[in-house]
């Protein structure tokens, strides 16, 4: 029975989920509102029980609690919480119900925190689809809408092709090995790879590049990320692409080590076209929210980095830049939140002359973004300077070339957002921006402490890192 | 014998169901075709001895992927006539990349010893499978299923309320 206890904080956030489901059928249609203090309880009590736990195993080695795995869950249900604070009034604002919404949230959750902790194939897909299935019915969550009903219809298509390539690589793998865990997968594969095991690992490499969406995988994010409601964009960039990393480490680093060199290589690659794609694509755009979608090709890009040095250094910049991540781009999409419900848009000419007409918001996003370019002091600067380190060390001098090179080019068109809002003068009949709700004011405000914290202190968080990759 | 005979002749139908698939332009005909190259896969499992597999194949392709498909279709009247267009821009180059692809895998599975010393998987062992070492997974499938459901009908009922 001890194992089961390491599966505590999933069954809480199960237990949330469904009682989330039920207050929702039966709460009055005026006292909705307590739907949301719910599911951020039920994220909270996830939260202590995940700290509280000692890293243990459960199902054999089906499901492993150890560092690695707490430290993915926490930075999972972090961005569940904050984004749950920016659109703590989902429902007034997006007109559509908020207790399935957060009932999807929670689930995608759920599967991730699965994701995070899987140690054995069969629980890793059921994982990923718990994972994406959720947020694809999210994204098309506006059906009158046709901009939600196209992203959604592609981010189904295309990540049911990238899960139908995942399986089939895992059925190849299982063909020559017979075992499906991790442990038992990484003895085996370190016996000397036959060519259908790489064959079966070429696979799993396109299934993760679907996830997380590095070029060439990427032709879902820009359309999903521009039409699906603003919270959700946010908890797709972050919580799904720490999900898609927590499944690149469980995978490549936990049961392929062996193969280290070939997928090493294959991941440069992608990191490189990553880079290159997602911001020379980045440049042209004129909707802030498929700008942030590029961007964020971009900086999986960089992360998939960590992932190709595979030393000690490079996972653990790897999950310290996911946790500088988490607060910079949730930080910028709580001011496109805030923006987009005054103004009704995320086109980049709404935020005209922000910085007069909302000096808060406007330097709210000035952090964001120039923490994403990786300006000093801020936590995106400390992050970069950690995963292009690790990088150089194991020899990809020329990848590092290209990171650095592709930073400089991101500064552009970062810089381009900041100049709209702080040089041009704002339109004469531009809508107002009165205080912002004090919910989205809560998230935002711990989005930059973490951004400001995380840049000027990195010492300790690193070390956190560090300690999360001790098994 | 019998058996070899029976392999080779149901994935010679089901290849010429999904090519036929792919290529007619009455979508009618496409469901009708996917059902019988699904048939026709779960005949070549069971030439294989895999009742199970071959089992859920029908079950889920047959019963539920063609029902829905065919609902779909008739709901949504596109079966009076050809509906699909004619042709595909990217046909010579979804040609190439099939065949190397088929050409790639074909060669790496063929290049492999055969696996041999395998057990037939009767359904009484996938039943315990799947309630011992692969109880999680299992479970947790109810739990997609239950997204998928609540999902489905908020969108399914469209209107902005």
């Amino acid at each position: 029975m001890s194992g089961w206890l390491a599966l505590l904080p999933e069954f809480i956030m199960t237990a949330g989920l469904c009682a989330v489901l039920v207050a929702d059928l039966f709460l009055p249609s005026e006292r909705k509102s307590w739907l949301s203090p719910l599911a951020l309880l039920f994220t909270a009590l996830t939260l202590v029980a995940l700290w509280s736990l000692k890293p243990g195993l459960a199902f054999g080695q089906a499901f492993m609690a150890d560092g690695m795995g707490i430290y993915l869950k926490t930075i999972i249900l972090l961005s569940l919480g904050i984004v749950i604070f920016s659109a703590w009034d989902f429902e007034k604002v997006w007109a559509r119900p908020q207790g399935e919404y957060l009932f999807l949230m929670m689930s995608a959750a759920l599967g991730m925190m699965f994701i995070s902790s899987g140690t054995e194939l069969v629980l890793l897909y059921v994982g990923l689809e718990l994972a994406t299935f959720p947020l694809v019915l999210l994204t098309a969550y506006r059906p009158a809408d046709a901009k939600s009903a196209e992203g959604g219809l592609k981010y189904l298509m295309i990540a049911a092709l990238g899960s139908a390539i995942l399986l089939f690589g895992f059925s190849l793998i299982y063909a020559v090995t017979g075992v499906t865990q991790a442990v038992q997968l990484a003895a085996q594969v370190a016996k000397g790879g036959s060519p259908l095991v790489m064959a079966g690992m070429v696979c799993v490499v396109a299934g993760i590049g679907f996830k997380v969406a590095l070029t060439p995988f990427h032709m879902w994010a820009p359309d999903a990320y521009e039409g699906a409601p603003t919270p959700v964009t946010a908890f797709l960039s972050v919580a799904s692409k720490t999900a898609g990393f927590a499944l690149a480490l469980r995978l490549l680093a936990g049961a392929m080590p062996g193969l280290r060199p070939q997928w090493a290589q294959a991941m440069a690659i992608l990191s490189a076209l990553a880079m290159c794609l997602g911001n020379f694509a980045a440049i042209p755009q004129t909707n802030l929210k498929r700008l942030m979608a590029y961007s964020s090709i971009a900086q999986a890009g960089y992360i998939v980095m960590g992932l190709v040095a595979f030393d000690t250094i490079g996972l653990s910049s790897l999950l310290y830049y996911l946790a500088a991540y988490l607060f910079t781009n949730l930080g910028a999409f709580a001011v496109i939140m805030a923006v987009e419900r005054f103004t009704g848009s995320s086109e980049l000419s709404a935020y005209t002359g922000l910085a007069q007409r909302s000096p808060r918001l406007a330097l709210g996003l000035l952090l964001a973004l120039l923490s994403l370019a990786g300006i000093p002091p801020l936590a995106g600067f400390a992050a970069k300077f950690y995963l292009f380190a690790a990088a150089y060390g194991q020899g990809y001098g020329w990848l590092v070339i290209i990171g650095v090179l592709n930073s400089a080019l991101s500064l552009y068109y970062y810089l381009r957002v900041i100049r709209v809002m702080y040089i041009l003068p704002p339109e004469p009949n531009a809508p107002a921006i009165p205080k912002m709700p004090w919910a989205l004011a809560v998230a935002m405000l711990i989005c930059m402490a973490g951004i400001l914290v995380l840049g000027a202190y990195p010492g300790p968080f690193v070390d956190m890192a560090r300690a999360a990759l001790v098994p | 014998m019998m058996t070899t005979v029976s392999f080779y002749l149901l994935s010679a139908l089901a290849v010429v169901s999904a090519l036929f698939l792919v290529t007619t332009r009455n979508l009618l005909h496409a469901v009708l075709a996917l059902a019988v190259a699904s048939l026709a896969v779960a005949g070549v499992m069971l030439t294989l001895n895999a009742e199970f597999l071959a089992l859920v194949l029908i079950l889920v392709y047959v019963g539920a992927v063609v029902v829905l498909g065919v609902f779909a279709v008739m709901l949504t009247g596109h079966f009076k006539k050809p509906t699909l267009p004619s042709s595909n821009e990217l046909k010579i180059i979804a040609v190439v990349v099939s065949l190397a692809l088929v050409t790639l895998l074909g060669g790496v599975i063929l290049g492999q010893p055969a696996v041999t010393g395998l057990k037939e998987v009767s359904l009484d062992t996938v039943g315990k499978l799947l309630l011992t070492d692969y109880v999680l997974p299992f479970e947790l499938v109810s739990i997609v299923l239950l997204a998928a459901l609540v999902g489905s009908i908020v969108i399914a009922r469209g209107k902005e309320d």
